[in-house]
């Protein structure tokens, strides 16, 4: 098994996870309850033999050296995951067209595109593509929120 | 003989021409945008089809559905991302082959694979129809499981060399299929009082997520300045040298793919998945899978593409709709006044000939319309990443929720990007996920329906000769591996 540093935290997160399933269990109707049993037993059995296996690779220190991100680039991999879940967020709030088109402005900058033609035009376009395509071809009405 | 050649003259009038170029543009279109399948493409064209004659409507909705399969494949080469679940294999090696400058020749070979499945499947249903459509009806829940598990053995052979984190997933995402409504009483499981996950969780916003979140957090790995680094767009080339060396793993790809769109229920995602298994279990260079291995592309391609036509026999013979778009095809011969069964080849002999026939021109200029897309969308690689990372971004975002205009698909969507970035990281096959929740719901009702049928004895199910077949077909899978190693150990 290639076991990792952070293996112990998944699994152990997982665990906790289906345990929710496990005490879920009985509100379940009892001919229901058989196949999630099973593969529930299935998956706590594969997180004690991962946990294992990390144990060991660590009592006998033969887990592989691992190349670190950085302290730099993990920050810019979070902030871009939460401008993600904001713009994700923020469709229901302010609409689709303007949530896109403030994270397209957003990111282009975030990722250092220099071209200010670019950055103004190109969210913008893509979002009255989408629009257009999405409401009046496919009938599928996008969110409006309380601007646009 | 006469009707097929009724069928030829009724194809190739400037009309159905047209309408067949048509239906694949769209289809090609639906199949490569994230979140867009066949099925919702041949759905949103059903309502277009009713200004047009039967024949006219069929051979659209055809282009459509042919169209929609291959097209998945064109964004799983060219970014990592496929645009359907069945391409999902082909994005392992497409992807790879295209960083290492080859995406032309990717993109030929899939192209190639899949209009080879798509015919060889168009002449199945052509000259065998009824024949094979009597296999279908054999086809039940005891055959189900036997095919579910055969499915998810190739979980096993996904994980190699990553076994336990493997079967991890594998598990984890088979509880995970347990949301929602249980198959046998409809009561809600694992909802936590959510009104959202009664229908479960969803399975294409959850690729969308895994597949193309992480690839747009890995362009945030490097440095600034490579933010604006463009790959290489490579000229479409196709080997005859690609072709001949797999013309067995081509063969058995199709047959594999007309088998799986035979059975109701299951769909050219899972006939990908278990193509690509076979071939990489068969090849002689199984250290290149993963790598850019062409094996792989063309087992994949030509087994989602030969779905399409298998999935068909049993929608024309018996009524019973092979895949999903073949579920939408029914409803759209409906409208036309067309009833499925014995009775269709009687009484609409011309209708149902003009479809068998264009469905094989469909596939053959699906060659032709699918080269002309791969050379333009080729030049999305040239495209720099900042705008593309923006672009994915978004377009994941819409696809998630036009599936059911609910923005929970999109936090779903969002959830798996995060866990498939991490997983990926730490050497967390993703591949389970997307076999387990495909097939965990499958497994469970067939397994329920399977003790309705035998409640004294669950393994008289294994009285059934195509039972024995399929489970034969899944002791060989498990074994096979073990047995060859052995035998080519024996050897050196």
């Amino acid at each position: 098994m290639k076991s990792k540093k952070w293996d112990w935290l998944i699994c152990t997160l997982l665990a906790a996870v289906l345990l929710i399933f496990v005490m879920e269990l009985p509100n379940t109707a009892p001919q229901a309850r058989v196949y999630p049993m099973v593969v529930l037993g299935g998956s706590y059995l594969m997180i004690a033999i991962a946990l294992g296996g990390w144990a060991w690779a660590k009592k006998n220190k033969t887990m592989p050296e691992e190349e670190s991100l950085g302290k730099k680039r993990t920050v810019r991999i979070v902030i871009y995951c939460i401008a993600i879940l904001a713009y994700i967020i923020l469709i229901d709030k302010l609409g689709f067209i303007v949530s896109t088109v403030v994270f397209g402005i957003f990111s282009l900058i975030y990722m250092q595109n220099k071209n200010k033609i670019v950055i103004v035009v190109l969210p913008i376009a893509v979002t009255a593509v989408l629009y257009y395509v999405f409401t009046n071809f496919l009938f599928v009405t996008l969110p409006s929120g309380i601007l646009i | 003989m006469s009707n097929i050649i009724v069928g030829f003259i009724n194809v190739f009038t400037p009309v159905n021409l047209l309408l067949c170029l048509g239906g694949l543009f769209a289809g090609i279109i639906f199949g490569a945008l994230p979140g867009f399948s066949a099925t919702m493409g041949v759905a949103v064209f059903v309502p277009f089809s009713y200004a047009l004659e039967p024949e006219a409507a069929l051979l659209l909705l055809s282009g459509v559905y042919c169209g929609g399969v291959f097209g998945g494949s064109i964004p799983a080469i060219l970014l990592g991302i496929p645009g359907t679940p069945a391409s999902a294999p082909t994005a392992w090696e497409g992807r790879a082959l295209t960083k290492r400058g080859e995406s032309g020749r990717a993109l030929a070979l899939c192209t190639a694979a899949s209009s080879v499945g798509g015919v060889a499947s168009a002449l199945a249903l052509l000259f065998m129809a009824p024949v094979l459509a009597l296999i279908a009806l054999r086809v039940g829940p005891p055959e189900q499981v036997m095919i579910a598990i055969f499915g998810l053995s190739v979980v096993c052979m996904l994980s190699e060399g990553n076994m336990v984190k493997g079967l991890l997933v594998g598990f984890v995402s088979l509880v995970l299929a347990t949301i929602g409504q249980d198959p046998q009483v409809g009561y809600p499981r694992f909802t936590f009082g959510s009104l959202n996950l009664y229908a479960g969780v969803s399975l294409v916003p959850i690729l969308i997520g895994l597949f193309s979140l992480p690839e747009v957090i890995k362009m945030l790995e490097t440095d600034g300045e490579s933010f604006v680094e463009v790959s290489s767009a490579s000229k479409l080339t196709l080997k005859v040298s690609d072709f001949t060396n797999n013309v067995v793993n081509l063969l058995r790809s199709t047959l594999l793919g007309i088998g799986i769109g035979i059975i109701p229920a299951a769909g050219p995602d899972i006939a990908s998945f278990l193509s690509y298994n076979e071939a990489r279990k068969s090849s002689k260079n199984k250290d290149q899978f993963g790598n850019g291995c062409v094996e792989g592309i063309l087992a994949s391609e030509a087994a989602n593409n030969a779905v399409t036509g298998g999935s068909l026999i049993p929608l024309l013979s018996l009524g019973i709709p092979g895949s999903a778009p073949a579920a939408i095809f029914l409803g759209a011969m409906y409208i036309h006044g067309l009833r499925p069964g014995s009775q269709l080849f009687k009484n609409n002999v011309d209708v149902v000939y003009t479809l068998l026939v264009g469905f094989v021109v469909i596939n053959i200029l699906m060659f032709f319309v699918g080269m002309v897309f791969c050379k333009i969308a080729n030049f999305v690689l040239l495209i720099p990443k900042s705008i593309l990372a923006t672009v994915i971004v978004v377009l994941a975002t819409v696809g998630a929720y036009a599936i059911n205009k609910n923005m929970f698909e999109v936090y779903q969507m969002y959830i798996a990007g995060i866990a498939g970035y991490i997983m990926e990281k730490n050497d967390y096959p993703v591949s389970p996920v997307a076999l387990a929740l495909l097939l965990g719901n499958m497994l469970e009702t067939a397994i329920s329906q399977t003790v309705v049928m035998y409640p004294n004895n669950i393994f008289q199910m294994f009285t059934r000769p195509y039972t024995i077949v399929f489970a034969l077909l899944v002791l060989v899978s498990f074994a096979w591996p073990v047995i060859h190693k052995q035998m080519s150990k024996k050897k050196a």
